[in-house]
């Protein structure tokens, strides 16, 4: 997923935040700061900033199904593929 | 708030226009954090979670069809759909004469449909609530602006050379 993610040009360190449908993909920060993460775990990823951004690839694309879970607890990024690439080209 | 509102709606009906106007509440953003409660959503104004972007709003008008009333629709609509939506629902033509298209979308068909007729999906399914190339992984800015114009001018894909 990491490679085709790369291969759409998208970067998903951007702050974005897209709704189609009934689904609802955030990518960046954001994803971070709004699952309310300790300090001490932002702490920890804080060298990041320095390489790479892309290799926390997955903590950094979250994908919602607005109709059941509408107040947003479940990523469901990784069991839907097809709908975070299909969001993540939209955007 | 109420008071305010009570003084346009008499205005209106003093001055005969009430029956031939039509009144929107329509929020910019959820309510801010410590001041509001966005229950059941999380996060408040400012965030892209549902608390943040999510509102309600609501519209009334003589002009709406009698079974409208009181009904609720879970459409998507942006607030940029507003501006056309009024336009067509004034009788004028929905996109600007200039030949550019507005974001918005006209939801006027949707608003004013007999209750029977509201389609399950409105005319609008997808918002893009957020797009900030200006920010990047935590807190990082971009720090030459020349980066931003060079993939803003990209016509093709605007990330593809970035």
């Amino acid at each position: 997923m990491k490679k085709e993610l790369s291969r759409k040009g998208f970067r998903i360190v951007f702050h974005a935040a897209i709704r189609w449908k009934n689904w609802k993909l955030i990518t960046g920060f954001h994803v971070f700061r709004d699952f309310k993460l300790e300090a001490n775990h932002l702490e920890e990823h804080s060298h990041l900033e320095e390489e790479d951004p892309s290799i926390e690839l997955g903590k950094l694309v979250a994908l919602f199904e607005m109709t059941e879970d509408y107040q947003e607890f479940n990523d469901v990024s990784e069991a839907n593929p097809e709908i975070t690439m299909q969001l993540l080209g939209k955007v | 708030m109420d008071r305010a509102i009570g003084r346009v709606v008499e205005t209106l009906q003093r001055a005969n226009m009430w029956e031939n106007s039509i009144i929107v509440f329509a929020n910019d953003n959820g309510g801010k954090s410590g001041l509001s409660n966005n229950w059941p959503f999380q996060r408040a104004k400012s965030s892209i979670l549902e608390g943040g972007i999510r509102v309600p709003s609501f519209i009334h008008s003589n002009l709406l069809p009698k079974s409208r009333l009181g009904e609720r629709t879970d459409n998507l609509m942006d607030m940029t759909d507003w501006l056309p939506t009024m336009l067509s629902m004034a009788g004028c033509d929905s996109q600007p004469p200039t030949g550019k298209v507005l974001d918005g979308v006209d939801q006027s068909e949707m608003l004013t449909s007999e209750v029977e007729n509201v389609p399950e999906v409105g005319p609008r399914d997808e918002i893009l609530h957020h797009l900030d190339y200006l920010k990047t992984y935590p807190h990082r800015n971009l720090q030459d602006p020349r980066e931003v114009c060079h993939f803003l001018s990209s016509a093709t894909n605007l990330f593809s050379s970035f």
